[in-house]
């Protein structure tokens, strides 16, 4: 390695004015990312010098890629475009899907410049919907003051014939438009993604993006702690509050910096004589928290990057993750009484709202497991479960796209319907395993429920 | 040891506690009326077969963490009514049920009153609403907060005295319009009412469901939101802000101009639901005198000085419309901000 150098933060991609001790490197260069949160070891690749570069901190700030939506047309964006003496100028804002709200915001700008500068210039709006961000509700007025024509359309109201001539249909007005079109590009995700995904072991995000649709992530996160995602790494809509996701993210920078601590207060160690290196928790984590241990040869838990959801130690086959803490213990009076695991982040928060709203526990005479996500229920323990008692288990987890740990609702309904299909082989009563999916809000209908299910089984 | 005085205990100021208690300083946090959780405390979740990103579910946690911190003194019943500020600290006089206190001693301010809904102002045209087939989306959101249906698989209990077969959604309404003092737009209600109306869909497949609004905005992050979208689920779409409402005997019927046809239509429904807005709170003028804090024309506050020299902090939508995981966010970046100048003082 050619040398080391340690920096408060480091930009991947485009970097913006801060205080902080930061490097900007290129998405091209970076091959490899270590460490955790507060000491993060980038490995690039300058010209075949390899570097390993130490950072407290990553922003993940790639620009979009845009694509343009008719092939003659110039860009919104682009500050290069034609101007025809005689033709009037045509902006299209939402053609053929509605645009993102900066787009609104870049369109009208464009649409004031150009009549500034050429006020006797026919200026032609076509859009589906304004979107307001920031200001553009004054600059939408000032355009419309401006005799800016604005023409808004539905679907199946405006078809481009040729190139250059836009059908506009609506109402009794029918126009044949032929003019120096500016179009909104269509925004696509960042070059290099799918390569920053692997190099960072993010879970695949939504439409090809960094960032994985769950409100736990909002704004900028990214599942792995110290790193966020920002433009065109983020998703589609990450220029409407663009100023604001800033804002965030650097104030978790200044945060950061000043001292991080432990998610969760339970180490997890991996037994190196076990590990056998199968990458199995590697693949699971949900927060990119595992990395392998070269001087051990095994994998190990990054402690300050872990958040505590368990994942890997339910998945390992050679249970090589030790916890100090019984998360699977039963908790209970009556052994007879049905069995509830319940995810901390959802059943647990309502069980405690119907609570207080209603002054009765609605987990009361039931065993009770509480987990911090339902993911980590696995076949062997159900059915150890199912062979030492009685009675009925219910599993339940969060609504899809709300659950803390990212994918644990959809991985704990893979594994109820396998073992719903292995009980159905041994020709055990397969709905003795329950699995349903609620929110923290669902208070009355956790209660109501539970209330019936228990009366339902007693018959 | 620094003393932050969060001034409203809604999801702003709770976020705002949350943060700076994890970092080990001291809060005071006062709310006005009897618990903290403010207008969203009885919202309800908007999942159908999916989460809709109605971001709630963000919530509880939050107010849960201020309820067991005890680092966060909560002072219910609080309502600020004066303060002033000597030798670099705050001293705030608040009125309570019983007396009016005084609390000295603080470093810091941090305001997040919050705002009103359209409801709650005293403009606009009360006679309607005696009408019981008129509701506003915030009673709706009352209805999901006691929704039965997700677990239970029933049909979702509106809470109303008749059954609707029908249901619109008027938008804009109290937003975007002078005349309701009110000319931005409040950027939450599209996309709550959308989910609202999806939440209806996936109840009632039957239900004949439409949605009049001017410019149909994001939804935070349900992205793809379009109009495509609302006719693959079937919800109509009225283009355009109606143009009168009849009450009349069975339907109400909804007069506006059909874009399509180019002339006057009428729309039917047996349920009307209005949105509401983002509007600015009661307390905004107090502050800006109270803070020296810039008042806009639409009635939210601006920082005139930034906080680090003033000492004080806006959170939420004190400084105007914001939806619930922007509102959050947000305030994190403040507690971070205060966070980052303690420790940078004690180093
Ligand atoms: S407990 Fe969860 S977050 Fe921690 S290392 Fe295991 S899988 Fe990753
Ligand atoms: S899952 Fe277990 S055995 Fe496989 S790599 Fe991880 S710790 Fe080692
Ligand atoms: S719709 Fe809202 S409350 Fe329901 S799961 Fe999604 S974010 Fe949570
Ligand atoms: S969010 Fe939608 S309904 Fe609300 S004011 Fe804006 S455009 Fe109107």
């Amino acid at each position: 390695m050619a040398g080391k150098r340690k920096f408060e933060l480091a930009w991947i991609g485009d970097k913006e004015e801060t205080d902080f001790e930061s490097i900007q490197i290129s998405a091209e260069d970076l091959v490899a990312c270590q460490g955790e949160i507060g000491d993060f070891k980038l490995i690039c690749n300058k010209e075949n010098q390899p570097e390993e570069i130490n950072v407290a901190n990553i922003i993940i700030n790639l620009p979009y890629q845009e694509e343009p939506v008719l092939e003659k047309a110039d860009s919104l964006f682009s500050d290069d475009y034609d101007i025809n003496e005689d033709k009037p100028v045509i902006i299209l804002q939402d053609y053929p899907e509605l645009s993102a709200a900066v787009i609104s915001q870049a369109g009208l700008e464009k649409a004031l410049e150009i009549k500034d500068n050429y006020p006797d210039k026919e200026v032609y709006y076509l859009y589906q919907a304004m979107r307001f961000i920031e200001d553009n509700d004054r600059l939408y007025e000032r355009a419309r003051e401006s005799e800016i024509i604005f023409l808004k359309f539905d679907l199946g109201q405006l078809k481009i014939i040729e190139e250059e001539i836009i059908h506009y249909n609506r109402e009794d007005i029918d126009l044949k438009l032929n003019g120096n079109i500016l179009a909104a590009p269509e925004l696509k995700p960042a070059k290099e993604t799918e390569r920053i995904a692997r190099i960072f072991n993010l879970a695949d995000g939504y439409k090809e993006y960094l960032q994985l649709d769950n409100i736990y992530l909002q704004p900028t996160l990214s599942g792995k702690r110290g790193v966020y995602l920002l433009k065109g790494s983020r998703g589609p809509t990450a220029l409407t509050y663009f100023e604001e996701e800033l804002d965030f993210t650097l104030n978790e920078v200044s945060k950061n910096l000043a001292g991080v601590t432990e998610i969760d207060k339970y180490d997890r160690e991996v037994d190196d004589q076990k590990c056998i290196l199968c990458y199995t928790c590697y693949r699971v984590c949900p927060h990119g928290a595992i990395q392998r241990d070269d001087e051990l040869n095994s994998m190990k838990v990054m402690d300050l990057a872990c958040q505590g959801c368990n994942l890997c130690l339910s998945r390992c086959p050679t249970n090589a993750i030790q916890i100090e803490d019984d998360y699977l213990k039963i908790e209970g009076e009556n052994e007879q009484d049905p069995i509830l695991i319940i995810c901390e982040n959802s059943a647990e928060i309502a069980a405690e709202k119907y609570n207080s709203m209603v002054g009765k526990d609605p987990l009361e005479s039931y065993q009770k497991i509480e987990v911090p996500c339902v993911s980590t229920v696995e076949r062997g323990q159900i059915f150890e479960i199912l062979s030492k008692y009685s009675s009925d288990i219910m599993i339940l987890g969060c609504v899809s796209e709300a659950c803390k740990h990212l994918t644990g609702h959809d991985r704990c309904q893979q594994v109820v319907e396998r073992i719903k299909e292995d009980l159905e082989k041994l020709e055990i009563e397969q709905d003795r395993v329950h699995y349903e999916r609620l929110s923290p809000r669902m208070a009355a209908d956790l209660g109501a429920f539970l209330a019936d299910w228990k009366e339902a089984l007693k018959q | 040891m620094t003393r932050i005085g969060v001034i409203g205990g809604g999801i702003a100021g709770s976020s705002v506690a949350v943060e700076l208690a994890d970092a080990g300083i001291e809060v005071l946090l006062f709310e006005k009326s009897g618990e903290i959780g403010g207008q969203i405390k009885e919202f309800g979740c908007k999942a159908t077969d999916i989460c809709t990103r109605c971001n709630l579910c963000l919530v509880d946690s939050v107010f849960n963490q201020v309820r067991r911190d005890k680092s966060i003194k909560t002072k219910n019943n609080h309502k600020v009514i004066d303060a002033y500020k000597e030798d670099g600290l705050f001293t705030l006089y608040c009125d309570t049920d019983k007396r009016e206190e005084i609390y000295t001693n603080i470093d810091k301010i941090v305001l997040a009153t919050g705002y009103r809904r359209w409801s709650e102002l005293e403009t606009g045209t009360p006679e309607i609403f005696d009408d019981k087939r008129i509701i506003w989306s915030g009673e709706f959101e009352e209805m999901l907060f006691k929704r039965e249906d997700h677990l239970q698989k029933k049909d979702l209990d509106l809470d109303l005295d008749f059954e609707p077969e029908s249901a619109l959604f008027i938008q804009c309404n109290g937003s975007r319009s002078p005349q309701e003092k009110a000319a931005y737009c409040s950027r939450v209600c599209c996309g709550y009412n959308y989910r609202i109306a999806r939440v209806l869909r996936e109840s009632f497949p039957e239900m004949e469901l439409g949605i009049f609004f001017i410019d149909i905005q994001e939804a935070g992050f349900l992205t793809d939101l379009s109009f495509q979208r609302l006719n693959d689920e079937g919800i109509d779409y009225y283009n355009c802000k109606p143009l009168r409402i009849n009450k009349a005997a069975g339907k109400i019927e909804i007069a506006y101009e059909d874009q399509q046809e180019g002339k006057m239509a009428i729309a039917k429904t047996d349920l009307l639901v209005l949105s509401e807005g983002i509007h600015p709170g009661l307390e905004n003028e107090l502050w800006s005198k109270l803070f020296n804090l810039q008042l806009t024309d639409d009635g939210f506050l601006e920082e005139i000085v930034p906080g680090s020299e003033s000492d004080v902090y806006l959170a939420g939508t004190i400084s105007g419309p914001g939806d619930i995981a922007t509102t959050i966010s947000k305030s994190k970046a403040v507690a971070n901000q205060i966070i980052y100048q303690e420790k940078e003082v004690v180093v």
